[in-house]
């Protein structure tokens, strides 16, 4: 018997043994973060994570038609992009999308490498130039929301799901003055440049950039000048003689040398790949013909991506441009290859033109690089910065800059306020559809003026205004998580 | 040998009436009166044993106190007060008592076996105790009762005959009553089943009447003959009596009449020779309290199972299945194990008896037990199973020329010319139906299956048993290219070692092989090439022979691969190898004491490959001829380690089990997927990932590991076989919760009173029709941990197309999963309470059951403010309510010799609600459906994954009616729409919350996803030879939507439409409230909200018992049979079936057909033999 009681404590012990030790989980699948940042590729890595987001903001259609669609320079008739554009959006349907939670993604990387890389045993320059980025896309990712929402909850230590879960509001002061210290810390520690195996990442420019912009939402005119003109004079930067040039997919026209800092995509046409895309050729290309590959009449060749037109230029839009400026026939579409269209969105009005278009996409996939920042940008912050200190002559130096590129003639002196319409119809043709026409209205004030300019092509919208709009309204679903958070007035 | 003379004399024997009791009752039918046998009963007492062992089973108890003030009485008169006393009858042969003394005594509510103690002291006797009674013989046997005595008379003729069981095992025991004109004779079968009578009348009719307990009594007239022996072969069929069935309750097992807990046992008897590949398909309707339905009608297809409703929101609703011990939490075992093998089927539901299994438990526990063999019997058995399956329910769609006719319609609404200018000229082509794409990839498919078992054993110290089996079966699915193969074979085998120890191993190991449909069933997002959506005036193929690819109603037109051309070119398979094996030791140290040992292990070996060739049609028509290829391997190993001590003792009237244990349980997965496309050769497929070029290549690997580690423990005491009490505790740590949160400990009670034993139940009338009657009360804590592992920790997600630098893409890390430092259990309390009752000893019975079960700390995925950078996050939060009645009666209507009648019947009811879900008081679910169409979600005070939506209003049927009410103000509208369906022809719906405006607010509750009532009923006839068996499966209250329809039913341009879009409104048919062409709005509207209620006759079969009718020294038992399952269906579903969920077992998404692979009606016949 002995035996068999020997066997069954053999067979009973075989594994019961060691209880806690074997409870506790060794994941081997992925890796937590207390395990990772210990070497200079794993930082890098994480810091990529972080430019991830930029996709998935600027490539989303809803960024569209919350920065372009309901101002003075574009419309639509499509019936799921109308709620931006005639202001019937509230905090059951902020019509915002994702990009509250997007560029808090963003953030929550962001601080989490800050903390984190700041500590890690790797070569110093690396780490401070890591940081340095991780800096500027958080202060990046805190500009848009700020211009979206105004007061918005500012963190940036590592996530304490906890505490930040009961965050309320940051006063706009606050935040930008947060965005201002990231953005002078990034300037300190990026490069000038990089390899051409990192083209794409934030630079010193970019920062500065972005920091000159900053300032001036903040009217911190003389700031804003001083900064714009430091990244003048780092001679890294130039206009590319042709306006064309700038969005031509087929002239490599990615990271030029009037870019600063741009979303990066990518589709390979040679193999039809698609790596990272978005859909702004289709939004904004010319209705296609049903069942041709012709579009608005004119036959595109081997042209097959799909033209929705969902996004449209005003009359208005048309309007501002003077004669013989260059910029016309690229930002807006009158035809193809010398072939004029031969149908119209609506009596007078164009389409939205080449600027847009990426004859290498594929149905819907373009991997046309997105701008956040060009060097234009930069002139016309000096532009304004100067002509509110009241430096005329400095202003229409800058100002006239970026109409020689457009063969313009040069503008002679002008007063303050003229000179405030010019430059401020100078961003409107420069940047339409760049995702920047709201924010400066709103900063300017003029955002309700605009929308109700533009009455004949968006009437509901220009009924419906109102100042309060200059802000989107707080998801509602984002107040009941969270009853600190307060609601913007209005909604 | 005869039962001339019988043997005894009691005092209340006249009470013994139960029908257990017949051995004892024949016997004394002989008497007349009691005592008055003076003659010697000559009979084995081994048989006599036997007998008594029989009637022991389903005992009555008496009060076992005894007052005896007895001055030299006599044995006999001691014996008659001790029996009036306590109910125990005295069984002996009057002349042992001879030689015996006197006996004084005096005791005062003494305990029984004291006082025998007492009396036997001295005595030349021994005796023994057997339930309810008393068998006294002599301390060695006398001679006189081994011998036969008989004075045979070889003038006269004889009977004698061999008594069997249905399966042709010879009975031992079987008293057989013969009457004659004057007196009733007896025999008594022996080891062989053999009996005899001699010295009767030549040419006489005598009436035997053959009585075993447990066996359906049967008589039988035999004409004796002239001077010789006249044979025969009589069969006994068990009699079902429930209360002695034997309930498995997890880590042991229980006699029905002793459980305290609330456990469903399934016959698998009745669900044998059924087509079906998996018993879970069989278990639909079968158990009150469990809802099974399966989530799709591919071959091999899992179901999902809810025990008493679903509780857990994030984490899983199915309960575990333990098979032959080994813990099988997700059922993934289910396609490997032959549903003939399995002996029973046990479902624990309460938490009395789910405690045992703590932590996982709260979802139900599935026991699994498969067959042994049995000691004495030597079985070769063969069954095979042949048939056809067939698509048992379609949607109607529209013909070609309907369909011709809307989509000109459409096209003229869209202010586009008409596809189809001249319809005539199109069915003249292709017919009025035009392409049926349904039948086109659908199928009879054949069902086949056999079965070769091999069992038997011998007792004794050094015995064994053993049960092997092989099973190859192959179910073709009837959408063309899909089947389910199984190759299978098991050995089960127990050896003694000596009387103490004895050890097994139970083993299966399987292979499976499937093909899986890689054709668009039906859902939203595949509406282009899907079989239910095609347009039916697309050819198959073109006048050339090859598949015709365009089709005119993709947008503006495309190209496809068409469902033909899909089902016959792709190659979508799985194969998976299995193992389940538990080897044990089992010692018995000291009586009553049992250690058992056990070493289970599960390996799965998964391969799923996937290759798309080079030559599709829409390959062809793109110029990209490239195939694509993946493989998918899946290796699970899971070990599961098991300690128990047993202990049984009995003081007097009380009796103790004591269960403590210990189970240690690990399982791993890991996972290699690798796969390739731009292939140039359709040779290599899946077979040679590395000829692909670097950039089409795709891999990923993944490892999984758990940890369960548990202690546990039962105590179940009982007092007079009138109150019992269980108590169970189960501590379980789980290494997939938070450091420090991993261990919890799931304690739970029961007591139960079985009122029938009481004195003043057993002495009323009422017994003569309620042989028993308990009452149950459990109230426990079980756990669910049924949640995916390393959720407790923060991780780095990867993700190697993160960005792109310099013109490539980079790999990128961002934070992965939130960690939760104080994630762990989920808990469920429940109360039940039921009644069991017993009727006409045993020949009905009926089961209710109360519940009320309340989780909190639910796993919950809470949706947090997205500030943080996360939209949610797994908590424990939230609480849900369960309750509801489940109820059973099963009962033989008709009994007769030739004729019996089964029936049986359960319903259960079951109300659920969630009660918390954190800050938001409402989530959105998505049920997959797309663009943006949402149909359940989470509220409080609804039912989990309810249906929600609007009501729809139908249409608008003018413009001017439309103006009317867009011109009222915000409050007073009644009706809205979508902005561009404020049309005529456009369908409306009610302005829910009064904004003026259609959108989420509207949203409200509709209707549950899950059936409120729910059961099944059956019947079994056997009439002769031949028996009749059927079974109804029923569930009511609950509705879904039928997702295809927000397409089909919408008039969508973009797919073919359902018939009823026949009468859509149109200007020719204004008043019509079906929505006109175009109007497809992605809004969840009652109207495509359908019952869900079914009436399904699940199964039924006739078979034809040719036992003795062939070959009868060969063939113990023949059967033939004719079987079907799903033959019919009363539903008001338009869909193919509503018992489908394209959620799968989800947990939130409950009731969807987004397109699922319908169920089949199969029909089978075949036969089995035992050998």
């Amino acid at each position: 018997m002995k035996v068999y009681l020997f066997m069954f404590l053999l067979l009973g012990g075989i594994l019961t043994g060691g209880c806690e030790k074997a409870l506790e989980e060794d994941a081997k699948t992925f890796i937590a973060p207390d395990n990772f940042f210990t070497n200079g590729e794993q930082c890098t890595q994480a810091v990529n994570g972080i430019y991830g987001s930029l996709h998935a903001i600027y490539g989303a259609p809803e960024f569209w038609r919350i920065v372009d669609l309901g101002t003075d320079l574009s419309y639509t008739e499509d019936a799921n992009n109308l709620v931006p554009q005639e202001y019937t959006f509230g905090s059951g349907n902020t019509g915002t999308g994702g990009v509250w939670s997007t560029a808090y993604t963003a953030i929550k990387n962001a601080n989490m490498v800050v903390a984190r890389v700041s500590q890690a045993p790797i070569d110093e320059q690396l780490r401070g130039r890591l940081v340095g980025e991780a800096k500027f896309l958080r202060a990046l990712y805190y500009f848009i929301l700020t211009n979206f929402w105004g007061d918005v909850p500012l963190w940036t230590d590592e996530l304490d799901v906890n505490a930040i879960s009961q965050l309320a509001r940051t006063p706009l002061t606050e935040v930008r003055a947060q965005i201002i210290r990231d953005l002078s810390e990034a300037a300190e520690a990026l490069p000038m440049s990089y390899g051409a195996n990192d083209v794409g990442r934030a630079t010193k420019g970019a920062a500065l950039a972005l920091l000159a912009k900053v300032y001036l939402y903040n009217e911190d005119w003389t700031r804003a000048q001083q900064t714009a003109l430091q990244v003048v004079q780092s001679g890294q930067y130039s206009l590319l003689s042709n306006y064309a040039d700038v969005f031509d997919v087929r002239n490599r026209f990615k990271n030029n040398a009037e870019s600063i800092f741009e979303v990066q995509f990518l589709r390979d046409a040679a193999t039809s790949t698609n790596i990272k895309t978005h859909q702004q050729a289709s939004y904004y290309m010319p209705a296609r013909d049903p069942g041709k590959s012709t579009y608005a009449g004119v036959d595109f060749g081997s042209y097959v991506i799909d033209g929705w037109s969902v996004c449209r230029p005003t009359l208005k839009l048309v309007e501002m441009f003077e004669p013989n400026d260059q910029r016309r026939d690229i930002v807006l579409g009158y035809g193809y290859n010398g072939q004029p269209f031969t149908k119209w969105p609506r009596l007078d009005h164009p389409w939205f033109g080449p600027k847009f278009w990426d004859l290498d996409a594929n149905a819907q996939a373009s991997g046309k690089n997105l701008y956040v920042l060009r060097y234009v940008d930069v002139l016309l912050i000096l532009a304004e910065a100067y002509n509110e200190e009241g430096n005329t002559p400095e202003s229409i130096k800058w100002l006239n800059e970026v109409r020689k590129r457009a063969q313009l003639n040069e503008l002679a002196n002008q007063s303050q306020e003229g000179l405030r319409e010019e430059i401020m119809k100078e961003r409107g043709i420069e940047f339409a559809g760049e995702f920047q026409r709201r924010w400066d209205l709103v900063r300017w004030g003029k955002l309700v003026e605009a929308v109700k300019s533009v009455a004949d092509d968006n009437p509901i919208g220009a009924a419906n205004i109102k100042p309060f709009h200059n802000y989107y309204p707080i998801s509602a679903e984002e107040i009941i998580k969270n009853p600190n958070l307060t609601q913007n007035t209005g909604y | 040998m005869n039962v001339k003379d019988l043997l005894f004399c009691t005092g209340r024997s006249c009470h013994i009436s139960r029908s257990q009791m017949y051995a004892i009752y024949a016997s004394n039918l002989l008497q007349r009166r009691r005592c008055l046998c003076q003659n010697l009963l000559v009979m084995k007492l081994t048989t006599l044993f036997i007998v008594l062992t029989m009637v022991q089973v389903n005992a009555k108890s008496f009060a076992q106190k005894v007052t005896l003030s007895e001055k030299n009485s006599s044995l006999e008169s001691i014996f008659d007060k001790i029996s009036t006393q306590t109910g125990y009858d005295f069984l002996f042969i009057r002349k042992t008592l001879q030689k015996t003394t006197p006996v004084s005594i005096e005791v005062k509510n003494a305990d029984l076996k004291e006082v025998l103690q007492k009396i036997f002291d001295g005595q030349p006797l021994q005796y023994s105790m057997e339930d309810q009674s008393i068998v006294v013989t002599r301390k060695e046997l006398s001679p006189l009762l081994s011998g036969v005595t008989t004075s045979s008379t070889q003038q006269r003729s004889s009977i004698k005959g061999t008594v069997v069981d249905t399966a042709g095992k010879p009975l031992e025991g079987v008293i057989i009553q013969l009457n004659e004109s004057q007196s009733a004779r007896s025999a008594v079968t022996d080891g062989q089943g053999l009996f005899r009578f001699d010295d009767l009348q030549n040419n006489t009719t005598y009436k035997l009447n053959f009585r075993l307990i447990g066996y359906i009594p049967h008589s039988e007239e035999v004409l004796t003959n002239q001077g010789t022996t006249r044979s025969v072969r009589i069969s006994l069929r068990l009699q079902q009596t429930t209360l002695d069935e034997v309930v498995l309750i997890g880590y042991g097992t229980s006699k029905r009449k002793d459980l305290t807990g609330s456990v469903s046992t399934i016959s698998t008897e009745k669900l044998e020779n059924l087509p079906a590949t998996r018993i879970d398909q069989m278990l639909q309707g079968r158990a009150a309290g469990v809802y099974v339905k399966s989530t799709n009608g591919a071959p091999g297809s899992p179901t999902t199972i809810r025990v008493r409703g679903s509780r857990s929101i994030s984490a899983t609703n199915e309960p575990i299945y333990v098979i032959d011990g080994i813990v099988d939490p997700s059922g993934t075992n289910l396609n490997s194990i032959n549903p003939a093998d399995i002996e029973s089927i046990d479902i624990l539901k309460d938490a009395s008896t789910t405690a045992i299994y703590g932590s996982r438990a709260a979802n139900g526990v599935v026991l699994v037990t498969t067959k042994k063999g049995k000691v004495g019997r030597n079985d070769v058995r063969f069954s095979t199973n042949q048939g056809m399956s067939q698509l048992a329910k379609r949607p109607e769609m529209m013909n070609a020329r309907e369909f011709a006719e809307f989509i000109n319609e459409a096209r003229i609404f869209g202010k586009q010319p008409a596809l189809y200018p001249n319809v005539d000229s199109v069915t003249n082509i292709i017919g009025e139906e035009g392409t049926d794409w349904v039948d086109a990839v659908t199928r009879n498919a054949p069902f086949s299956s056999y079965d070769l078992s091999a069992s038997g054993g011998t007792g004794g110290d050094r015995g064994y048993t053993y049960y092997l089996s092989g099973n190859v079966l192959n179910q073709q699915g009837i959408i063309e290219n899909t089947d389910f193969e199984r190759y299978q074979g098991r050995l089960n085998f127990t050896k003694n070692l000596s009387s103490k120890v004895n050890l097994g191993l139970n083993l299966n190991i399987s292979r499976e092989n499937k093909k899986l449909s890689s054709m668009n069933l039906g859902s939203n997002t595949g509406w282009s090439s899907s079989y239910v959506f095609l347009a039916p005036t697309i050819p198959i193929y073109k006048p050339d022979g090859t598949y015709e690819t365009f089709n005119p109603i993709w947008y503006t037109g495309g190209h496809i691969d068409n469902p033909v051309a899909i089902v016959n070119k792709i190659t979508n398979k799985q194969r998976a190898n299995n193992i389940i094996g538990n080897f044990y030791l089992e010692y018995e140290p000291i009586s009553g004491l049992k250690l058992k040992s056990s070493l289970g292990i599960n390996f799965i070996n998964q391969r799923a490959d996937y290759y798309s060739p080079s030559d599709m049609p829409s390959k062809i028509y793109n110029k990209v001829m490239y195939g694509s290829a993946s493989s998918d391997v899946y290796n699970t190993s899971s070990l599961i380690n098991e300690n128990t001590a047993n202990y049984t003792r009995s003081f007097g009237n009380h009796h103790l089990d004591f269960l403590l244990g210990t189970s240690y349980q690990t399982r791993d997965i890991d996972r290699l997927y690798a796969s390739g496309a731009r292939l140039t050769n359709d040779i290599t497929q899946y077979n040679n990932l590395g000829i692909t070029e670097q950039e089409n290549r795709g891999i990923a690997s993944n490892l999984d590991e758990n940890t369960i580690i548990s202690f546990l423990g039962r105590i179940n005491y009982d007092y007079e076989n009138r109150y019992y009490f269980t108590f169970t505790g189960r501590r379980d740590g789980a290494s997939n919760f938070a450091a420090g949160k991993k261990w919890g400990f799931f304690p739970s009670g029961a007591v139960k009173w079985r009122i029938s034993n009481e004195s003043f139940f057993v002495n009323s009338k009422i017994r003569n029709a309620i042989s028993d009657l308990s009452l149950r009360i459990s109230y426990g804590l079980s756990g669910n941990q049924g949640i995916a592992n390393y959720q407790s920790l923060a991780s780095l997600s990867a993700n190697s197309n993160a960005y792109i630098f310099g013109g490539t893409q980079v790999l990128g890390y961002t934070q992965g999963n939130v960690g939760n430092d104080g994630l762990t259990w989920e808990t469920t309390s429940q109360l039940d309470a039921g009644l069991d009752f017993e009727f006409f000893n045993g020949r009905a019975n009926f089961t209710a059951d109360y519940y009320r079960m309340v989780s909190k700390d639910l796993l919950l995925t809470v949706q947090i403010p997205s500030q943080t950078g996360y939209g949610s996050r797994i908590v424990n939060l939230g609480k849900s309510l369960n309750e509801g009645f489940d109820f059973s009666v099963n009962g033989d209507v008709i009994r007769n010799d030739n004729f019996t009648w089964n029936a049986l019947i359960n319903v259960s009811t079951n109300r659920q609600e969630v009660t918390d879900i954190g800050p938001l008081s409402r989530v959105s679910l998505d049920a997959g459906i797309g663009y943006g169409v949402l149909t359940s979600y989470l509220e409080k005070g609804v039912p989990i994954g309810a249906n929600y939506g609007v009501e729809y209003a139908g249409t608008w049927k003018s413009q001017e009616e439309i103006d009317a009410e867009l011109s009222k103000p915000n409050g007073e509208r009644m009706w809205v729409s979508t902005a561009n369906l404020y049309r005529p022809g456009g369908p409306r719906y009610v302005d829910y919350n009064r904004d003026g405006a259609l959108n989420a607010m509207d949203y409200h509750y509709l209707a549950p996803a899950n059936p409120k009532l729910f059961g099944g009923f059956g019947s079994t006839f056997t009439y002769k030879r031949a028996t009749l068996d059927f079974f109804f499966q029923f569930s009511q209250g609950h509705k879904m939507f039928n997702a295809m329809e927000f397409f089909a039913g919408m008039g969508s341009s973009l797919t073919n439409q359902y018939k009823y879009m026949v009468d859509r409104w149109s200007v020719n048919n204004p008043s019509s409230d079906i929505p006109a062409v175009e109007s497809r709005d992605n809004i969840p509207g009652d109207r495509l909200l359908h019952d869900a209620s079914i009436l399904r006759l699940k199964s039924a079969q006739l078979s034809y018992n040719l036992k003795g009718l062939l070959l009868k020294k060969t063939i113990k038992d023949m059967k033939v049979f004719v079987s079907g399952t799903n033959l019919f269906l009363l539903t008001k579903y338009n869909g193919f079936d509503p018992e489908v969920n394209s959620g799968g077992s989800s947990s939130t998404i409950i009731a969807t057909d987004n397109g699922n692979y319908p169920n089949s009606r199969t029909v089978t016949f075949g036969l089995n033999m035992t050998f």
